[in-house]
């Protein structure tokens, strides 16, 4: 049998000498709590060989102590502090009531851990009580609700409201978009033409600062990668587990029961000590459907389940800023309820902190799919995040342009990410906008080797819907950080303004333009007409071909570039087709400008368990638990 | 002297003793004639007397492009353009190899020594006169070397960048360069990772040489845009660009015999290729990437000869040396590296010298006799002749885009009357020209008549009423209107 610490060796004899686990399960127990690294009541709970509400009163028993449900006796809401409610949850314990003159404490892992640690926080003068995890857990969030709901809404929007994306358009920005469109229509009143071929050299030179641009950070984005990894990789063989500092892991959901199995074995087979990870799985309180899915498959045993009250915006950055609150780690992530993290990820990014100079506050892993194969629209998407994570953002980091943060599998060092106040809920590409925002505030993002594999979308109007949002959400992150020009050059240096501009500036911009110029190529080229000849002068027509024939090439070309690190060039031939990919993009574009004036604060869900690989997920992760049970 | 200082110091101090160098060639009646050909068209450029059309269809397009960036840029170097263009590139080819060496292990004098005997090998410094183009040549070389070394291991994307632009840059830059990359092709094949090749060799392929491809594609596109013609380039292309006006050695008629010696050339170019190839015989990512670079510069002299477009052998043999400092770049560090690399980069020295004087072609021989202080007739002469009888002569109509080496001869492009005119236009309307001097090519001068020719068949033969015979060549003539001539 495994080696079991002095607590869970006694709590497992007292259980099985009960007759409440059977010996097998205790010997299988030990061996889960060793191999997860967790305690044996957690694997006991987890695996529900015992009934959570038996155990805790069992135990009261034992310890002569009462057993109370916090859900029906709550707590007295004065004695709890809002700033320690983190170490309420790594204790498990609060301060519950006052009973003639004495304070009472509630703990739901009672012994002599807990007794030692409640006299050292409250003294001698106490009287225990026991109550459940989950009791203690709800009753802390349930005092906290009201406050932590409207500190998740509005914390970056009151404390740094420049930064904040509630308010969309700005005066002055309104006041220079207006002074822009009626120069440009006092133009075309006055000098049409000139106008027009103004407006049009604008474009072209956009276009090829854009192609250049990428190009450029493809290229640095090629070298020096492998070293770093081998550093990296070595570093983790030297970790021990004891130096492992605490990591709190966010599992934002909404409505998507049906891949939470998989959640659940991913997260299970993270290669870090289970005591040590603090994963929460962060729900809408209205969303029954994947917060019974989660009680019935006992994950509230292992993970900690946060309920989000409801209000407006209803978006992911609110909900992880309102988990955020009970966060007990050193660092945190986020995952995608599909996402499967390799195993070793948390690691590495423990050894990339060590390595890293103090300024560094986020760590960015790659992502990319597991259903690449699926369909044309999965292996676009495969080749375009390939392209993104394993050449373009290294590509950024090696210039130094700020780098927006992709959805999921980011690291923050915690203290940063509570001094930046978060995330802004009212951005729908939250993520992205940290980036930037903590490189204005003096902290840098390094990008580690480590692959998150989730679901490509296999639907192109699904895709559009996610597609739409993140290019909403660009459009966002552009207007805020360019609110104030001067500060932002002051703050990311010119090659960072640069960067920022074309990067994120360009995304959306190329994906609202590409339709104009396509039309007007297509229709010249298929009509002869000499309709646009006095808006293209020859030079300008020349450099408009140039941008269309070498900008378009040159994408192509690095699409066809993005498999080749992860040596997945089958999806290559494919990058033909990409015109197509581009075209959608195109759409999403325009349906994200729409929305940004429309419902800006919209979030447009992506809807995932679509794939056919992730219902064999799914199914392969009911068996392994099955059999595990 | 930092790590950065040192190669920008070299480029700097390159510069000056190429351009010095060349200036004192071009002093003693030294030009290439692909050079005169490039500036002649830049002229015509620049005085607005091309369209937008002819520049952009032009090829090849990167020496010309940068000729007339240049020459748009800094208008004083006048017609030492093409030559300071052509020094600076090839200056900044040295520093990129001065810098390639220290990375490599190779120490400062060491890295200096290697570049100064690569640079004044006299095939280095042949190319460097023959103009932009060439240098460019070498530039790609470097590149897919620099590439095709690295390819096997599969690690890095830059790699395969490397190899694709370095074919683009091949193909825009000299009309072998076409050849070259031609040839690559199924040399691509040894460096690519042996896994890869195997798992996928058409994605692999499809990778490398897609964006040659697309250029060479779009740039039929853009001649079909501006010109009707999507292989347009190909007929207005001059023997002279092409650096094919003279025959460089070997039996007349023989091209795969002058294929071969050229082969010979850049082996003998390139000793230390050879001798990477034994020592590294056991270790494949090296002796194969040496073997297809080799293998493709052989048999792309072998293509060019058969298909008649192979260029003077020093130039082709000049490639061979910078496909020597990649082999001494990469050469197995060892305590006898440098003294190995010196012996073999003397015996790439003394090979180099037994080319120069094996290489009997009229361009090369002028290019000896100008470096040993002799002064050199034009290259071509009789166009010599033409361009001093219409020097400083006003309405000219001359289609001067069929000869361009003229009008850099002459030194300016005013006054004449070129095909893009509207004075020639309207010259064609009618049946006796009104300019004040009509040039002429003969349809029997073997690229046919020109554009004046087609207007006036009878021109080259009878003249015209009221025209007297100016000049009188076996290809060209130029007759001069009668009223002017008596004014």
């Amino acid at each position: 049998m495994a080696e079991l610490t002095a607590s869970d060796s006694w709590t497992g004899d007292f259980l099985t000498e009960q007759g409440l686990i059977t010996l097998p399960q205790f010997d299988e127990a030990a061996r889960l709590s060793s191999k997860w690294g967790t305690s044996l009541p957690d694997v006991l709970l987890a695996r529900n060989w015992i009934n959570a509400d038996t155990y805790y009163a069992t135990l009261a028993a034992r310890f002569d102590m009462d057993f109370v449900r916090l859900e029906d006796e709550a707590p007295d809401p004065d004695l709890l502090v809002e700033s320690e409610v983190a170490e309420y949850m790594r204790e498990l314990t609060v301060p519950w009531r006052r009973r003639k003159g004495r304070l009472v404490v509630a703990t739901a892992r009672p012994g002599p851990e807990a007794i030692v640690y409640i006299r050292e926080r409250w003294g001698a003068n106490v009287e225990l009580v026991v109550t459940t995890k989950l009791d203690l857990q709800r009753a802390v969030q349930k005092v906290f609700s009201e406050r932590f709901s409207h500190r998740a809404v509005f914390d970056l929007a009151e404390r740094d409201p420049v930064m904040s994306a509630q308010t969309v358009f700005t005066p002055a920005q309104i006041l220079i978009g207006w002074a822009a469109v009626s120069i440009a229509a006092a133009g075309l009143a006055v000098q049409p033409i000139s106008t027009l071929i103004a407006l049009n050299v604008f474009m072209s030179v956009f276009y090829l600062g854009n192609f250049i641009f990428k190009a450029t950070l493809i290229w640095a984005g090629g070298e020096h990668q492998h070293n770093r990894a081998r550093e990296i990789n070595s570093a983790v063989r030297m970790l021990r587990d004891e130096d492992l500092p605490m990591y709190t892991v966010l599992v934002p959901m909404f409505r998507e029961p049906d891949v939470l199995p998989i959640l659940a074995n991913a997260l299970r087979k993270l290669d870090y000590p289970t005591s040590k990870l603090d994963i929460k799985i962060v729900l809408e309180e209205g969303d029954h459907e994947t917060i019974d899915a989660a009680v019935a498959l006992g994950l509230e045993g292992i993970f900690e389940i946060i309920r989000v009250p409801p209000s407006q915006p209803q978006t992911k950055p609110k909900a992880c800023n309102y988990a955020l609150r009970f966060a007990r780690g050193d660092y945190l992530v986020i995952y995608d309820a599909e996402d499967k993290p390799e195993p070793d990820q948390l690691k590495k990014v423990v050894v990339a902190f060590n390595q890293a100079p103090d300024n560094i506050a986020c760590v960015q892993c790659r992502l990319n799919y597991y259903n690449r194969e699926e369909n044309w629209l999965t292996r676009l998407f495969t080749l375009d995040y390939s392209l993104w994570f394993d050449l373009t953002l290294p590509g950024l980091e090696r210039l130094k342009v700020p780098i927006p943060l992709g959805g999921t599998s980011n690291h923050f060092r915690m203290d940063v990410l509570r001094e930046l106040h978060a995330w802004d809920p009212f951005n729908v590409t939250e993520d992205a906008d940290l980036g930037i925002r903590m490189t204005q505030k003096g902290y840098g993002v390094r990008l580690v080797d480590s692959t998150t594999f989730e679901e490509a979308n296999v639907s192109q109007s699904n895709w559009i819907r996610q597609r739409s949002r993140w290019i909403k959400g660009y459009m966002q992150t552009f207007l805020v950080h360019t609110r104030r020009p001067i500060h932002l050059m002051k703050t990311i240096g010119p090659m960072g303004v640069l960067g920022f501009v074309f990067f994120i500036g360009g995304t959306m911009l190329s994906g609202l333009l590409n339709p104009v110029f396509w039309a007007i190529f297509a229709f010249w080229a298929i009509t002869q007409t000499t309709a646009f000849d006095t808006l293209f002068p020859p030079i300008l027509l020349y450099l408009a071909l140039f941008n269309l024939l070498a900008g378009n090439g040159l994408f192509m070309f690095l699409m066809m570039l993005a498999p080749f690190r992860r040596n997945w060039l089958k999806l290559t031939p494919f990058s033909l087709t990409v015109i197509w990919y581009w075209a959608l993009m195109s759409i999403a574009a325009w349906k994200g400008a729409w929305q940004l004036v429309t419902k800006p604060f919209y979030w447009e869900k992506t809807h995932h368990g679509l794939s056919k690989h992730t219902a064999a997920e799914v199914e392969k992760a009911v068996q392994d638990q099955q059999a595990a049970a | 002297m930092s790590a950065r200082i040192q190669p920008a110091a070299l480029v700097m101090l390159l510069v000056v003793a190429l351009i010095a160098l060349t200036l004192s060639m071009q002093a003693r009646g030294y030009a290439s004639a692909s050079d005169l050909d490039l500036w002649g068209r830049t002229l015509l450029a620049n005085g607005g007397l091309l369209s937008l059309e002819d520049v952009v269809t032009a090829y090849p397009p990167l020496p010309y492009i940068a000729t007339i960036v240049l020459s748009a840029t800094i208008p004083a170097l006048g017609e030492a353009t093409p030559l300071v263009l052509s020094a600076m590139l090839a200056a900044g080819l040295a520093g990129a190899w001065f810098s390639k060496l220290r990375e490599f292990g190779y120490g400062p004098a060491t890295s200096l020594a290697i570049v100064l005997v690569m640079t004044l090998n006299p095939l280095f410094l042949r190319a460097v006169a023959e103009g932009a183009g060439f240098i460019l040549l070498h530039w790609g070389i470097w590149l897919l070397a620099l590439g095709m070394f690295n390819l096997r291991r599969g690690h890095r994307v830059n790699d395969i960048i490397l190899v694709s632009v370095a074919l683009i840059l091949v193909s825009l830059s000299h009309p072998f360069g076409l050849v070259l990359a031609f040839a690559s092709i199924p040399f691509i094949a040894l460096v690519i990772p042996p896994a890869q090749l195997r798992a996928s060799p058409r994605e692999v392929f499809l990778v490398l040489l897609f964006p040659v491809l697309f250029t060479l594609v779009s740039f039929a596109y853009v001649n079909w845009v501006f010109a009707g013609e999507p292989l347009h380039f190909v007929e207005a292309m001059s023997q002279e660009m092409m650096g094919t006006s003279s025959v460089s050695i070997g039996p007349q008629g023989v091209p795969l015999f002058t294929g071969i010696l050229t082969g010979l050339a850049i082996i003998a170019a390139c000793p230390l290729g050879i001798a990477l190839l034994v020592k590294t015989r056991n270790l494949p990512p090296l002796s194969f990437a040496v073997t297809a670079l080799l293998g493709t510069l052989v048999s792309a002299s072998l293509l060019a000869a058969l298909l008649g477009v192979l260029p003077p052998i020093m130039l082709i043999g000049g490639l061979g040396g910078t496909l020597g400092v990649v082999c001494a770049i990469r050469w197995p560090r060892s305590p006898a590296r440098p003294g190995t690399i010196a012996t073999l980069l003397f015996g790439g020295l003394m090979g180099s010298l037994v080319v120069t004087f094996a290489d009997v072609s009229a361009e090369s021989t002028r290019w000896q006799a100008a470096l040993t202080g002799k002064h050199v007739t034009a290259p071509d002469t009789e166009l010599a002749g033409l361009a001093q009888a219409i020097s400083g002569r006003d309405a000219v109509l001359f289609d001067a885009e069929a000869v361009p080496a003229v009008v850099a001869a002459r030194g300016d492009a005013s006054g004449l009357w070129t095909a893009d005119t509207t004075e020639f236009q309207f010259a064609g309307l009618q049946s006796v020209p009104q300019a004040h001097i009509v040039v002429v090519r003969s349809r029997e001068s073997g690229a046919g008549t020109d554009r004046v020719g087609r207007m006036f068949p009878a021109m080259f033969e009878r003249g015209a009423p009221q025209y007297d015979l100016l000049y009188d060549g076996r290809r060209w003539r130029a007759y001069a209107r009668r009223s002017e001539e008596s004014e």
